[in-house]
């Protein structure tokens, strides 16, 4: 694993353990962690669809070295997110960036009547909007600037950003909405403060749902505050479909 | 009537028109022919644009080759990858762009064409220049972000995307709400993909000039929005679409259908006389609505005489002249037939049938030897003869008097209101008869009007008039029927017949001198007395053949 990569896991790691942090303070003595592995190495990236229009005069080869397959950029682009009955009402403030030129997380997931800030650490400013949700209209944000938006209805909306055209991303806004996973660029994820019951579980790409599948998560030893469980590894492919 | 010339008039006015409606019906054909020329022309200067655009991006990324393979890059942007910290990268910042500086130098010294090295660097010079580490971080940068602090990442923007996976590529950015031309290449270092370097070009005046001057007489411009970012208008043709001509449209292009579906326009029409078509660049900022316009000049014909002018030396060449010429004396040929036999031919009957007037081989005219205008100028001519006549019997009373005198014998004064007239006294008879003839009143007794008055007593001249031999009547005197021409032939022949009698000559004597002289009196005769008709009667006086006339009144 290069160095790149375990500097972005580290990175995702800081983040969401900020997250784990007041999530088990608020939690009970019997919430759970829940790893799992997403297998992305058979999913590719979906094409461009045939009606976008070519955006270059030259894609070229170098000559000199192989070029680089496309892979999926698994922390930006996967949510998996685990839905039930007992939805709390913790963590009602989520948090995206936009780096890099674009959002992090582009699949964004958050829970009815929730906050969704987006803070912009590009050098240059976007004007993100959700196509369709009138709450979510363009506004500029500024470099280093924050937008607060609050989300009451739920539903899914393409996201878009009028000043950088490329930027592209999927909101989410569920009612059942139980918890969030941190996904690594390898395409481990891990819930964190799960509560014992039968869940959901929801991996999203953008707009598409790839697998959703019922969990159980049960607490097996009563003398531990927190167990790991371990779901079954879920293979990502192009053809993949909610269970 | 001159039908056939009439005709011809009109057949010439209806091919001048037909000739002036063609003029301007191929006026028209020509404009609309020319606009469908020029919006065809508008596609293909399209076409070579984005030919040569396209060869000018490959030219972007080529000249930026050799930046790819130093390694004083490379080395820089592998040790980025592991710095995580402001300040480490705040290093190889200031390290970057020093080598990027240096390489831009290079780039100048290696421009193409004439001028210094400042000024080459001004034109090959990047407006942005970018160098990324792998991760898609910004290390180093030059341009208008270049104090910004080092770390922000463009790894999600699809040119960079690419060329962090070992592409050359090129796209066309609205970066900082700037619009640039952008070229990218990989950093390879050892044997690894380690970053990229990207530059990137505005759009200004110089570039459009040079491209737009390829498509001789267009004007171009590059919009972002409705702003325009650079244009360039040539100086021939004068009135080439401006800046302002190309710009106003841009709100309504931009909303239009098949501008949003990524399509060039139809042509639209511009201020000035100009028609231009709108399309979308190649590259990422498309999708903010920014193009280009191409524009031309209508080449519009006002009006016909233009198009005549507008003829080629080649095409007036090629112009059939000699059939043309044909056809023109052919009809002028016609005209002048038309003419000679409607007017010139009649006319010259006409002077010289009156000259025979004048040269007295006829008395008058026939008039339906001609038609139309001719026959009533002859009607005229005989009309305006009878009436010289009559005035020559009027205003020379004297001469005609000697004349009657010496013909007829003595006229009775004015107001004399007698039945007789022109009676010839004895004593006043002529010895010798120019004429031939000589012209006595009737004895009452042979007057056939029941009106006539009775000879006054206060003329007591007359009494001597009356005829030595008594006069016999002519036969048509009694008919009540009365034809003058046989009347005037009957007297003629009894006039010739006395003289003979007398042993008088009738050598000179014709019908038509002879009635004349009985015209003139008869004509003097009505109007003195409002007669209906005058007869006349020969009758022998002094030896001599003489005639008497007598009005008839009713």
């Amino acid at each position: 694993m290069t160095k790149h990569r375990l500097n972005q896991r580290s990175q995702f790691a800081t983040r969401w353990l900020a997250l784990a942090t007041v999530a088990t303070l608020a939690s009970s003595a019997d919430a759970l962690e829940v790893d799992g592995k997403l297998l992305v190495g058979a999913y590719r990236v979906p094409a461009e669809s045939a009606s976008a229009r070519r955006s270059y005069y030259w894609e070229l080869e170098n000559g000199v070295k192989e070029v680089a397959r496309s892979r999926i950029d698994a922390p930006r682009e996967l949510a998996v997110v685990l839905l039930g009955d007992n939805a709390s009402e913790n963590g009602k403030r989520f948090e995206v960036e936009f780096y890099g030129g674009s959002l992090l997380p582009s699949t964004i997931v958050v829970r009815k009547g929730s906050t969704l800030r987006i803070n912009n650490k590009d050098e240059i400013a976007h004007e993100v909007y959700a196509k369709g949700l009138k709450a979510f209209g363009p506004e500029t944000i500024s470099p280093r600037a924050i937008r607060s938006i609050e989300l009451k209805e739920a539903g899914s909306w393409q996201l878009y950003d009028r000043l950088v055209t490329h930027v592209r991303g999927q909101l989410h806004v569920l009612a059942n909405l139980v918890a969030i996973a941190k996904v690594n660029p390898d395409g481990e994820y891990s819930f964190s403060d799960v509560e014992p019951g039968n869940y959901t579980l929801r991996v999203y790409h953008g707009a598409k749902l790839l697998v959703e599948k019922p969990v159980e998560v049960v607490k097996r030893d009563n003398r531990k505050k927190e167990i790991a469980i371990k779901l079954d590894p879920i293979t990502l492919t192009n053809s993949s479909k909610p269970e | 009537m001159l039908l056939l010339s009439r005709f011809w008039y009109l057949f010439l006015a209806v091919m001048a028109a037909a000739a002036v409606g063609a003029a301007l019906l191929g006026q028209g054909i020509i404009n609309a022919k020319s606009d469908r020329n020029l919006a065809e022309q508008l596609r293909r200067d399209r076409f070579e644009l984005e030919a040569m655009l396209r060869l000018e991006s490959r030219a972007r990324l080529d000249a930026i080759a050799f930046i790819t393979v130093d390694n004083k890059i490379g080395e820089i942007l592998r040790k980025a990858v592991n710095v995580e910290n402001e300040k480490g990268l705040w290093e190889l910042n200031a390290q970057l762009k020093e080598v990027l500086r240096g390489h831009i130098t290079r780039l100048a010294e290696a421009a193409p064409g004439k001028g210094t090295l400042e000024e080459k660097r001004t034109r090959v010079a990047p407006d942005i220049a970018i160098a990324v580490d792998v991760r898609g971080r910004i290390i180093a940068q030059l341009g208008p972000l270049m104090a910004n602090p080092p770390g922000s990442g463009l790894g999600t923007f699809p040119l960079v995307r690419r060329a962090l996976q070992g592409y050359l590529r090129d796209d066309i950015w609205v970066y900082d709400r700037r619009v640039y031309r952008m070229a990218a290449r990989p950093i390879i270092y050892g044997g690894q993909y380690v970053g990229a370097i990207l530059h990137g070009h505005r759009y200004d005046g110089p570039f459009i000039e040079k491209y737009a001057k390829n498509l001789g007489g267009a004007s171009v411009a590059f919009f972002y929005q409705t702003d325009v970012l650079a244009s360039y208008s040539p100086s021939d043709p004068q009135n080439a679409p401006n800046r302002q001509q190309m710009q106003k449209p841009l709100s309504k292009i931009l909303v239009s259908e098949k501008f949003k579906q990524r399509e060039s326009t139809d042509p639209v029409e511009l201020e000035g006389d100009g028609l231009a078509i709108y399309s979308r660049v190649v590259g990422s900022a498309a999708d903010v609505d920014v193009g280009y316009v191409i524009a031309r000049l209508k080449e519009h014909i006002a009006t016909p005489i233009e198009l005549f002018n507008s003829a080629s030396d080649q095409d007036i060449e090629a112009l059939p002249i000699t059939e043309l010429v044909v056809i023109a004396l052919g009809l002028f040929g016609i005209g002048l037939l038309f003419l000679f036999l409607e007017r010139d031919r009649p006319f010259g009957q006409l002077v010289d049938k009156t000259n025979e007037i004048a040269q007295k081989e006829r008395d008058r005219l026939i008039v339906t030897e001609w038609r139309g205008g001719f026959r009533k100028l002859a009607d005229a001519i005989n009309r305006a003869i009878d009436k010289e006549v009559e005035k020559a019997a009027e205003v020379a009373p004297t001469r005609k008097k000697v004349n009657l005198d010496e013909i007829l014998g003595p006229t009775p004064e004015a107001g004399d209101s007698s039945a007789f007239f022109g009676f010839a006294e004895e004593t006043k008879a002529p010895s010798e008869t120019a004429k031939g003839f000589m012209l006595t009143p009737p004895p009452p007794s042979t007057i056939d009007s029941p009106k006539a008055p009775p000879r006054p007593p206060s003329k007591p001249k007359a009494a001597p008039a009356l005829p030595q031999h008594p006069l016999k009547p002519l036969p048509s005197e009694k008919s009540a029927d009365f034809d003058e021409d046989t009347h005037f032939k009957e007297v003629f022949s009894q006039y010739l017949a006395t003289r003979r009698q007398c042993g008088e000559s009738i050598e000179q004597l014709t019908f038509d001198k002879f009635l004349v002289t009985l015209r003139k009196n008869r004509d003097q005769i009505i109007s003195k007395h409002g007669a209906v008709g005058v007869r006349f009667t020969v009758y022998v006086k002094q030896g001599k053949a003489a005639l008497k006339a007598a009005p008839i009144k009713n």
